[in-house]
């Protein structure tokens, strides 16, 4: 095992902070350009690690800048509707498929002698691919909504104060030198992590589970990025489990905000349309479902083989 | 085999035939998934039969196949009972003769056959007939087009407790028909609130999107028509007459009714048995699905179907009642394995 080279606290908290308040200016920059679908999200994610810094080294930061935490993450909820929109934006044309797949044809007289009299599909038939009924037309409707709603939060973004904030935000936080600041980085993370690592492993019962897991699962893996300098190099191919977990629970997490989505996008439509709604809603939950599986399985098998004690092990020695 | 014959048991087909010049009683009693349905009709020949008298008991056979795969021995005693009854109603109302068919329920039960000989048997008959669903097709869309324009194509959806019939033809000639295992009954049984949660709404639309196979809408001209309990008590729930027609978006009023109010209110409301509000929640997530997956602008309501056909039946088959007109051939046992797709008389 080999650990990395003994970095104090105050000199780990500078170069951290430095690089990621960098990492935020950039992703800041982006944000505005409309072509580019990742800005949102990298800015979100750069602010988030901008916060773990803050929180991680709380003792190193000027007061005045320990403060920034929570505006950080108020910030980062103001971009939370925009980014839910592009993903769900995604997640319906991965879903559902892109829109307008199918031409109705079914007054085609070639299709009427495939089909003779028959109104049941049979196998081997030419059936119609993607959308049925007036599919079409809701998952067109989805995605207008969806645009719509990615439109007017970016418009809100950056006619708001959001930007300026941000613009401040982003600006590196005072390291201070103090006897806390002095003392060994890896010492701060043998200290910080035992904790997360617990409260990630926690199961609890019922609904939530899978979404506090989630929460907590990101709350571990953003510190040990913070302490990475400091742990040992099978910190890594921890942080990568890490990241496969958490995707398969942050994919069950956006297919239920979906499902919850069209739910209520369906209330105030044409009532023709409702049955198709429906029908694309079914069809979300069963992604949901078998995303909630993968994710669950995942989590059982690192629950099972003890893995979050022998990560913890691996990472602090 | 032979026909159900009541109190004129005796009376032979050929003397049914023979008396054809003058309009005859007949019994139509259908033994259903949700219900046991008594027609009695007057019956001439070239004209629909007029129906004199009605009774309907919710028996619920379909139940207690959904639960357990058979039909128990408290809801056989029921079923029993409820049929003695009616078959002495109409004999006591002067039926000539009486056609006695079972639906989905029995053709799906283990013990299906064994229980349409006790119900036989309990109410005097010589045979309850478990009726193929192709034969159940053909004799609702016998019953619901027979006096509309022979040279039209109509298709006709039959929503049953425990199947759906989608059966599509020219009128009074042969359908191609399809049995979908879907029916009112079953989906309305996965709510147990009243009225149902959000939970349950969304348990039961998943059910139906589930079970409805990939449709193709017909040729453009076709008319269609719907029977069966859900759809013959929609108009009323819309302040509509009998046999109005239906539109998509009058079926999802109809839905957010069902969503907003308990079925005892709108039973109350409306008139209506509050076990068929309860099962008409099952029906109207299975006809909107239908209307918009076949591309259904408008469905007309038909208060005619298998009960209507079956009388029909009786007065030109007699005894063979239940061999609708050109399905020769037809195989007169319960096909419980049969896949939807394969279907076709």
């Amino acid at each position: 095992m080999s650990v990395s080279e003994p970095l104090s606290c105050f000199d780990l908290a500078e170069q951290t902070t430095r690089d990621r308040s960098e990492v935020l200016r950039w992703a800041a920059a982006r944000l505005p350009l409309v072509s580019d679908e990742e800005a949102v999200h990298d800015t979100r994610v750069a602010l988030r690690r901008m916060r773990e810094s803050i929180l991680g080294f709380e003792n190193c930061v000027a007061s005045v800048d320990r403060a920034k935490a929570r505006r950080l993450r108020k910030l980062e909820a103001v971009l939370g509707p925009l980014r839910d929109a592009e993903v769900r934006l995604q997640l319906l044309d991965e879903v559902l498929g892109p829109v307008a797949v199918w031409r109705d044809r079914s007054d085609d007289p070639r299709l009427a002698r495939a089909y003779g009299t028959s109104v049941i599909a049979k196998p081997g038939d030419v059936t119609r691919p993607g959308l049925r009924g007036l599919e079409t037309q809701a998952r067109r409707l989805l995605a207008d909504l969806t645009a719509a709603e990615t439109a007017a939060a970016r418009e809100q973004m950056l006619s708001g104060p959001a930007l300026r904030t941000l613009g401040k935000l982003s600006a590196e936080p005072k390291i201070i030198h103090s006897r806390q600041s002095s003392r060994l980085a890896r010492g701060l993370a043998q200290k910080q992590l035992p904790a997360l690592f617990r409260r990630a492993s926690r199961r609890h019962a019922g609904e939530g589970d899978l979404h506090r897991r989630r929460i907590r699962t990101r709350r571990l893996r953003y510190r040990l990025e913070l302490y990475g300098p400091v742990l040992s190099v099978e910190h890594r191919s921890v942080l990568e489990e890490l990241r496969g977990v958490q995707g398969m629970l942050g994919r069950f997490h956006d297919l239920a905000v979906l499902v919850e989505w069209i739910d209520s996008a369906a209330r105030d439509q044409r009532r023709e349309l409702r049955p198709a709604l429906r029908r694309l809603t079914v069809r979300v939950e069963l992604e949901q479902e078998s995303a909630k599986e993968l994710a669950e399985a995942e989590l059982r098998r690192l629950d099972d083989a003890a893995w979050w004690q022998s990560a913890q092990l691996a990472c602090l020695g | 085999m032979r026909a159900n014959l009541g109190c004129a048991a005796k009376t032979s087909a050929l003397a049914i035939r023979a008396d054809l010049s003058k309009s005859l009683r007949l019994a139509a009693i259908d033994v259903g998934s949700n219900t046991i349905h008594l027609l009695l009709a007057s019956c001439d020949e070239g004209t629909p039969p007029r129906q004199l008298f009605r009774r309907r008991e919710f028996v619920q056979l379909g139940a207690d196949v959904a639960d357990t795969g058979r039909v128990g021995p408290a809801r056989l005693e029921l079923a029993a009972t409820t049929l003695r009854g009616q078959v002495a109603e109409a004999r006591r109302r002067g039926a000539a003769a009486l056609a006695v068919g079972a639906t989905q329920a029995l053709r799906s039960a283990a013990n299906g056959r064994e229980v349409s000989e006790i119900l036989a048997e309990r109410a005097g008959l010589e045979q309850v007939v478990v009726l193929p669903a192709q034969v159940e097709a053909q004799l609702a869309f016998d019953g619901a087009t027979f006096n509309l324009p022979p040279a039209q194509t109509f298709l006709l959806l039959d929503i049953g407790g425990a199947s759906t019939q989608v059966a599509m033809g020219p009128a009074r000639g042969q359908c191609s028909d399809h049995s979908l295992p879907i029916g009112s009954g079953m989906i309305a049984s996965l709510a147990a609130a009243d009225p149902p949660t959000s939970e349950e709404w969304r348990l039961m639309e998943r059910r139906v999107a589930e079970l409805l196979p990939d449709l193709v809408p017909p040729l453009q001209g076709t008319l269609a028509l719907g029977t069966g309990g859900t759809i013959t008590n929609l108009p009323r729930m819309l302040g509509r007459d009998k046999g109005a027609v239906l539109r998509l978006r009058d079926v999802e009023q109809v839905i957010e009714l069902f969503r907003e109010l308990p079925a005892i209110l709108l039973a109350e409301r409306f008139g209506m048995d509050l076990e068929r509000v309860r099962l008409c929640r099952g029906g109207v997530l299975i006809l909107a699905q239908l209307m918009d997956l076949l591309g259904l602008s408008r469905v007309r309501c038909s208060e005619r179907g298998l009960r209507d056909g079956m009388a029909m039946g009786l007065l030109a088959r007699g005894p063979e009642w239940w061999k609708p007109l050109g399905a020769a051939g037809v195989e007169f046992m319960p096909d419980r394995d049969r896949s939807v797709a394969s279907v076709s008389v």
